[in-house]
Order: C-alpha cells, then sequence, then structure tokens
C-alpha cells in the first residue's frame, strides 16, 4: 500500500512538474509574439498575408501544447481518483 | 540558371553543422534551385545520400554565376582547391576551437591542426563575396583577422521537434526523477567544454542542497585518454552513481533528458554558437552557464549566467533553480521567448536577405518578413 502511494504521489509530482514547464514555455512564446507584434506595428508596408500565416503557425503550435497540457491534467484527475478510491476501500 | 554548392569537409547527419547545412539546402531544394552538398571523400560514408566529393563537385565545373557555401570549422585540406573556383563564395565560420585547450589536455595532435586552421583564415579573408558567423563572436573573430564586417546568422537547429510536446505524456512522466536534482550536458567531451568542472559541480550541489544528484553528461568520445581521466574523476569524488556518459544518444532521448532536468549546466569556456542551449530553451530546461565566448550571444537575456569560473557559484545557483519554482518558471519563459529567435523561418529569412541578389528565385514566400 505504501509503495502504491509513493508511487502515485511521485506521478502526481512529476505530472505537476510538467505542466509547470509547459505554462512556462507557453508563456515566453506569447511574449515573443506580442514583441514581434509590437514590432510589427512600427514596420512599414505590412504584409497582411504574412501577418495571418505567422498567427495561423502560432496558434496550431500553441493548440497542441495546450493538448498536451490537458493530456497531464487528465492524468492528474485520473490519479487522484484512484488515490481516492483506494483509500474509500481502505476506510471501509 | 546559377547553382549552389553547400560544402563542409563533413556534413555528419547527428551533428549540429551538418543539420544547419542541411536545413539551407533543403529549403534551397523546396524554392525550386539546383542545389548540392558537398563534403571530403572521408566523409562521405557518414554524409546524407546524393552528397558529392570535391572531385565530382569540380567535375561540375562550378563557374561565375554558381555560388558555394564554404562552411569553415576546422583544418581543411581542400581550401585551396574550392576557394580558387571562379564562382562567387560564402564563408560560414563556426569557431575554430583555440590550440590551448586541447594541448593542456595532452592532445597535440588536435591542438595543431587546430592552430594551424586558425593561422590561416587570416590568408583567406579576401576570397568571398560575403561574410558570414553564427554569433557576433564569430564574426568578430573573423574581423580580427582582416575580413570585411559579416552578418550574423544563426545555425538552424530543429524548433519544430524540440518545441514539440511528447506525443506520449505517460513517457514523460516516466522519465521524471523527482527525488534527484537533475542536471544535464550535451556536447562533446573534449577540454574546451570542460566536463570535468561539470563533474565537480554535480559533487557541490549534491553537498550544498544535501540532496541526491544526477549529471548525465551526453556526448561523443573524442579522445580515449581524455575520456579515462573524467571517468578516473568521478571515482575519485566518489560519484558513480550520481554522474553518467551516455554516447551517442538519439534526439529523442536528449529531448526527453532535457525536459525532465532541473538544469542544462555548461562550463564550456569556448564555443562558436551552442546549440545545445537553444534546444534547453525550446524543451523548458533551465540554463546555468558560464559566460563565456558565444555563449553570452546565445543566451541575451536568457539563462542564468556565471560570469566567472566559479563553480561553487554555478552549483548555489543550481540548487536555487531546484528550490525555488517562481525562480524556475520565470527563466523558463524568457528562455522559451529567446528560442523564437532562432526559428527556422526567421534563420531562413535572414539567409534569404543575404544571397537574394544571388539567387533567380525567394527562399521564402513573402519577402518582407521580419
Amino acid at each position: 500500500m505504501d509503495r502504491l502511494f509513493q508511487h502515485r504521489d511521485a506521478t502526481y509530482a512529476a505530472a505537476l512538474g510538467q505542466i509547470e514547464r509547459q505554462l512556462a514555455r507557453l508563456e515566453g512564446r506569447v511574449d515573443a509574439l506580442a514583441a514581434e507584434n509590437a514590432m510589427l506595428s512600427t514596420a512599414p508596408g505590412i504584409d497582411a498575408e504574412w501577418v495571418l500565416g505567422r498567427h495561423q503557425i502560432a496558434s496550431s503550435a500553441m493548440k497542441k501544447e495546450f493538448a498536451n497540457i490537458l493530456d497531464l491534467m487528465r492524468t492528474m484527475l485520473d490519479e487522484a481518483r484512484a488515490i481516492h478510491e483506494i483509500s474509500v476501500k481502505n476506510g471501509k | 540558371m546559377s547553382r549552389v554548392f553547400h560544402y563542409s569537409p563533413a556534413i555528419p547527419v547527428r551533428d549540429a553543422i551538418g543539420f544547419s547545412t542541411r536545413s539551407l539546402y533543403s529549403a534551397m531544394l523546396s524554392a525550386g534551385l539546383e542545389t548540392y552538398l558537398v563534403c571530403d571523400q572521408d566523409s562521405i560514408s557518414s554524409a546524407p545520400i546524393f552528397t558529392l566529393n570535391v572531385e565530382q563537385m569540380l567535375a561540375l565545373r562550378p563557374g561565375s554565376q554558381d555560388l558555394i557555401i564554404f562552411h569553415h570549422s576546422f583544418l581543411d585540406q581542400n581550401v585551396d582547391r574550392i576557394l580558387s573556383l571562379p564562382c562567387k563564395k560564402v564563408i560560414v565560420y563556426h569557431n575554430i576551437t583555440p590550440g590551448h585547450f586541447f594541448r593542456d589536455a595532452g592532445l597535440g595532435w588536435l591542438a595543431d591542426a587546430c592552430d594551424e586552421g586558425r593561422q590561416r583564415l587570416g590568408s583567406m579573408s579576401a576570397m568571398f563575396d560575403r561574410v558570414v558567423g553564427d554569433s557576433e563572436f564569430n564574426v568578430s573573430e573573423l574581423e580580427a583577422r582582416g575580413y570585411p564586417r559579416g552578418h550574423v546568422i544563426p545555425v538552424f537547429y530543429d524548433d519544430l521537434f524540440f518545441r514539440r510536446p511528447f506525443d506520449d505524456a505517460e513517457a514523460e512522466l516516466r522519465s521524471f526523477n523527482g527525488s534527484c536534482i537533475n542536471m544535464a550536458f550535451i556536447g562533446r567531451f573534449v577540454p574546451n567544454k570542460r566536463p570535468d568542472n561539470l563533474i565537480r559541480i554535480a559533487a557541490l550541489v549534491g553537498k550544498m542542497s544535501g540532496r541526491k544528484t544526477k549529471l548525465r553528461l551526453f556526448g561523443k568520445l573524442w579522445d580515449r585518454t581524455y575520456f579515462r581521466t573524467l571517468w578516473r574523476l568521478v571515482e575519485d569524488l566518489g560519484l558513480e552513481d550520481a554522474v553518467s556518459f551516455e554516447l551517442n544518444v538519439p534526439r529523442e532521448g536528449l529531448k526527453s533528458a532535457l525536459s525532465s532536468s532541473d538544469a542544462f549546466v555548461s562550463a564550456s569556456e569556448h564555443e562558436g554558437f551552442m546549440v545545445p542551449l537553444v534546444e534547453a530553451f525550446a524543451t523548458g530546461c533551465p540554463v546555468v552557464a558560464l559566460a563565456s565566448s558565444a555563449v553570452v550571444g546565445t543566451c541575451g537575456s536568457a539563462g542564468l549566467l556565471v560570469t566567472e569560473p566559479d563553480l561553487e557559484q554555478m552549483a548555489a545557483r543550481i540548487v536555487c533553480i531546484a528550490e525555488n519554482p517562481d525562480l524556475k518558471r520565470s527563466l523558463m519563459r524568457v528562455q522559451a521567448q529567446r528560442s523564437e529567435d532562432f526559428s527556422s523561418l526567421k534563420t531562413l529569412n535572414k539567409w534569404n536577405s543575404l544571397l537574394g541578389e544571388f539567387l533567380p528565385t525567394s527562399l521564402v514566400k513573402h519577402e518582407n518578413r521580419v
């Protein structure tokens, strides 16, 4: 039982660490986009097609990154649910 | 129509300069240009399929309308033959490590070759139509040897791969070892990169934190004698369980290590660019590095740089990162932003601007990209 809880605890800590890592990466990429937008706003002769292309690339990349965070959150939920079930059974 | 030859003495598949050379070549192929990879006959077996050797390139009789992109990072036996061709030439300087780093470690043959390569740099200064360095550090070095002011264009790195999250979240979780302070380094095991100091830092991190440490050194073996001295140091410090040397690991393994480490640590004293820094930025691995050579320019405002080779200071910063989630988060955020400066799109735009007048077609769809 102790080993099982230790394993669940490690999984939980790892999932938290990865979510944190990915959120920070996402924040950094948004910062880069904001900096690029600021640069574009002062650039002469903006190419609308290019801006559109860049935004499409950025949005699809971010969707992928969000998808992974959601996966990790689902893993955490499953873990929490399983731990809860075990503790309920143990209580009975 | 002009042809473009990408020459490097060697174009190994798993190598930063090889990857960058192939990336520009592929972009030119995609743009419909007639273009070739060329390397020395001795290295042809490790180069991509369809790579020409120098003799095959010469048989194509490169002329005044053609362009050679000449990658330079070591003493090269083909220099004279290539530079005497009547075509346009662009040098891409990746840096040659000064010989003293190797001589001090007993690698006299390598030291002599490096020094001769550096000496010959000056005599080539008037031979090129354009000068490129992959860092400000490299461009300045060429300038000091009589070259005209060059353009800084970073090497291509595999941004799509290193930025992409793992497809298998469970596998990613399994690679995580939360009870340890995990550190990683990627680079050849050569004296200028100071893997010996990384081992000493691992010992200090263990003492300072009171926690288990794990240092994974990923790289290629260059000299067995030097490698044995590193292993002896590990034994002397009693770090057999804490330090591992991992040779020729595929890039999936490198990415997994970076994304599960508390820090990427570099004590390197001489670098021309240092691609693993950018890979660490992209995967979300905090960087602690000695502020040397091109490391400073590659990091920009990202990473935690230590100005003096003070191992205790470096170890203290690693412990700080491992124990301070806010610091770790803000470092990862700034690093992710910095990694965007090296995206393939931006690097290709820089090449497009530089080579525009030599090429009959644009390498990018919209020419006024940033």
